[in-house]
């Protein structure tokens, strides 16, 4: 549910008609673009740690530039809801880091070194947990070339 | 006939150089390399080394690049393993 909620934030359409049924019990069953973004993001939502009781978190790549991370949490005094979404855009200059209320920049030294750190965990753990990829080679995983 | 190639003209082939003289030759060269680095004066190798530097830096991809090179193989792989 949440997922959907997030993938309408961002792209801007109502994802609330589609169905997001995962088929566990058809592993062969071809998945679409969207529950495979999903499948994408289990991975990335523990690349950052233990999420703490009550957070709810997101992070995926979500196409060839731009890459997604929102957290969801209540707030212990108020009780509201709070989230944020931060996109990070690939750039020829950079890295640029989109925050609600037209706030930007790009990301540099720590935080730029952090940001590459977790898409590499992210692109060793999906290449080879959802897609069955060698990371490293692009093989399917198994072949020979791949043990290599 | 130039100069230079009226000298090239003189060079045995390479194939019948005996290995010591070739070491020699070898030796001598880097002799006279390390000369002129140490010939050069202090902003001269204060740039050579900044060049040498950026030239290094040049040939790594950088975190961009990284980040890049992941976005475009991971969106390519889900558009092609989609239903």
């Amino acid at each position: 549910m949440m997922f959907k909620k997030v993938l309408s934030l961002i792209t801007g359409e109502d994802t609330t008609a589609v169905s997001f049924t995962m088929p566990k019990d058809r592993p062969f069953k071809k998945r679409t673009e969207r529950e495979l973004l999903q499948l994408e993001s289990e991975i990335g939502a523990q690349l950052f740690g233990p999420i703490p009781p009550g957070h709810h978190r997101e992070f995926f790549c979500f196409d060839d530039k731009t890459w997604i991370w929102y957290e969801e949490w209540k707030d212990p005094k108020t009780g509201r809801r709070q989230t944020t979404t931060t996109r990070y855009e690939v750039h020829e200059k950079g890295i640029l880091k989109v925050l609600e209320g037209a706030r930007y920049a790009f990301i540099e030294g720590e935080e730029l070194a952090n940001l590459e750190a977790a898409t590499a965990l992210y692109y060793e753990r999906v290449m080879r947990e959802v897609y069955g990829y060698d990371p490293h080679t692009g093989l399917p995983l198994g072949t020979a070339h791949s043990l290599s | 006939m130039s100069e230079l190639s009226q000298e090239v003209s003189y060079l045995p082939p390479r194939e019948i150089i005996p290995s010591a003289i070739e070491g020699e030759v070898a030796r001598d060269a880097q002799q006279e390399s390390s000369k002129k680095i140490i010939n050069l004066d202090p902003a001269q190798a204060l740039q050579r080394a900044d060049r040498e530097r950026l030239a290094k830096i040049e040939h790594q991809p950088t975190a961009r690049d990284l980040i890049a090179q992941r976005s475009l193989n991971l969106y390519a792989t889900r558009r092609h393993e989609a239903a």
